[in-house]
């Protein structure tokens, strides 16, 4: 299968927006046609091979790979309708990366911005299957209206992590910012750091008493991707809130107990 | 035969073995049981999905609609209700795999009324060694009153060997029966195989069909020692008693390397002077298609 290496080319400060670029249609062309296809930076539509210094080969592997190289942090809606391979990112990435993605796997080494996994444009659902992992933090609205699939963060996130959740599971091995699980109606948020969730919005946390922890924290393959799941960490002790109550939502938010005020 | 292979696991090996021993009961026989069922094997901790002690359990049905029938009935009846206990498919393979699945939580998780969490896992290839296809594997939580009973979503079910057996003829029932418990801890350990019928073996086994209309098999006269001078025998002169053992495996390898294994274990057992011989049911080639001939099992063995 074939492996897309794209590098941001130096200088370039604009807005960049990719999310007309598919894995799954990439792997079809040839070098050439994609470096002639069409991406929006800023308001203009420029050819890709303008933006970024292109590389394919052919891999042993059975599912494509797109590699993006560079610093990306104006590089926005990376993996747009991801649904089939994998996208590695090896810094930090935009706003918008995941956005209506159903399968795959994104794997950032480096911060996420905005919106990762959130819904983009009109579109009211928001990441419907498949894994991110972020080695870095996310920016606001980390897995909003999340409706399937995993997203792991190494460090922190930012307001209204899993805001409107419906179902999946979100892990954040750092402090969260404000409204966390805002509107959430299912799924699982993750939190490795203490955290006080607004008493309004869940309900008091009750130990977590399930074979299903250790069947998702302690297996080897979270434990490479997510720091916090590493036995060092000494995180054995889980607690459960469920919530939003505000709207009846029945989502669950791990955490160690915060201390006491 | 159609098999299915699952993973019991519990907070300690008491209640495993106990959720186990529910679940495969009545499970000899495919004649009047619904399905053959035993543990195949017991399972360390690092051996299961959530690091408890565990059993590893194969069931064997002559269809498949038979065990997707019989193991939600009896995981309901035996598994969800035994404390701390959780279920695992123990064919390791989604519907890419085996695309023929029988259900476990998928009918189970209706318990939960309403309360049941299901939560999917997804394998990606993103660390070193894992497998490069993203696929999710669904697991049900169910509240009870210990805590939750996870579940897997379904398990896939493949085609399988049942009826392996071998006979075992000896001078005395006393003779036959330590030839007998020899072969069946000499087969217990081995992986893929499971001896259904009480300890392992069975006094009645039988020929297919009966002289009686309604009856799927019936006595084998012929290894009857009451009915030697009735009917026509197949047991040598001094054969006072006869024990069957009988095998379901995972593949054709799997049983004859356990047949092998229970013979040459209830020779040394009893040696020359407690067994007039060893010999196996083939039932006129009515049983099925598989044929294990002894001699050429043993071929090159010793005992």
């Amino acid at each position: 299968m074939k492996a897309i290496s794209l590098r941001l080319r130096t200088g370039t400060t604009e807005s960049i927006d990719i999310s007309s670029l598919r894995l799954e249609d990439l792997v079809e062309r040839t070098p050439d046609q994609i470096s002639h296809l069409v991406i929006r930076v800023d308001s203009l539509s420029v050819q890709l091979g303008e933006i970024f210094e292109l590389e394919s080969q052919t891999t042993g592997d059975s599912h494509p790979t797109l590699v993006l190289k560079g610093d990306c942090r104006r590089v926005h809606h990376l993996g747009h309708q991801h649904r089939v391979g994998r996208i590695m990112v090896e810094a930090d990435i935009g706003d918008h990366c995941g956005a209506c993605m159903s399968g795959g796997s994104i794997r950032i080494a480096g911060n996420a911005g905005r919106y990762l996994a959130a819904p983009t444009g009109s579109r009211k659902g928001g990441m419907d299957g498949g894994q991110i992992v972020v080695g870095g933090s996310a920016g606001d609205f980390a897995g909003s209206r999340m409706r399937r699939g995993e997203i792991w963060i190494a460090g922190d996130a930012g307001a209204k992590v899993a805001a409107w959740q419906v179902a999946g599971t979100i892990g954040v091995g750092g402090v969260v910012g404000n409204h966390v699980g805002y509107g959430m109606r299912r799924g699982t948020l993750i939190l490795a750091a203490a955290t006080r969730l607004p008493e309004f919005r869940f309900t008091t946390p009750i130990e977590l008493a399930t074979p299903f922890l250790a069947l998702r924290l302690h297996n080897s393959a979270l434990r490479s991707i997510w720091p916090p799941a590493r036995p060092e960490t000494g995180l054995t002790q889980w607690f459960t809130s469920r919530g939003d109550r505000s709207i009846g939502g029945i989502g669950e938010v791990w955490h160690p107990l915060p201390p006491p005020n | 035969m159609k098999m299915t292979r699952l993973i019991v696991t519990a907070a300690d090996r008491q209640w495993c073995e106990a959720a186990a021993a529910a679940m495969v009961g009545f499970g000899t026989s495919v004649i009047a049981c619904g399905v053959e069922i035993a543990v195949e094997r017991e399972l360390a901790p690092q051996e299961t999905p959530d690091g408890r002690p565990g059993v590893a359990i194969l069931a064997f049905a002559v269809s498949g609609k038979e065990l997707e029938e019989q193991i939600p009935r009896r995981a309901g009846q035996c598994i969800l209700t035994c404390p701390t206990t959780a279920l695992y498919a123990g064919l390791i393979g989604g519907p890419s795999v085996y695309p023929k699945r029988v259900p476990l939580g998928k009918t189970l998780r209706y318990f939960g009324d309403g309360n049941q969490i299901s939560k999917q896992i997804w394998s990606t290839g993103l660390g070193e060694g894992e497998p490069t296809e993203t696929e999710a594997t669904r697991y049900w939580r169910v509240p009870v009153m210990d805590g939750e009973f996870v579940c897997e979503h379904d398990c896939g079910r493949t085609e399988a060997i049942g009826g392996g057996n071998f006979i075992l003829l000896g001078r005395s029932i006393e003779t036959v029966v330590t030839a007998c418990r020899a072969a069946v801890a000499a087969i217990a350990p081995l992986s893929g195989v499971i001896t259904p019928f009480p300890g392992g073996a069975t006094r009645s086994g039988s020929k297919v069909g009966s002289k009686y209309a309604s009856l799927f098999a019936s006595t084998n006269e012929g290894f009857c020692p009451s009915l030697r001078e009735l009917t026509k025998t197949e047991l040598p002169s001094g054969t006072k008693a006869v024990l069957e053992i009988v095998l379901d495996g995972a593949s054709f390898d799997a049983i004859a390397e356990a047949i092998a294994a229970g013979v040459v274990a209830a020779c040394e057992a009893v040696g020359g002077d407690g067994l007039t011989g060893i010999t196996a049911g083939n039932y006129g080639g009515k049983l099925g298609r598989h044929h294990f001939h002894l001699h050429d099992l043993m071929t090159g063995r010793e005992a």
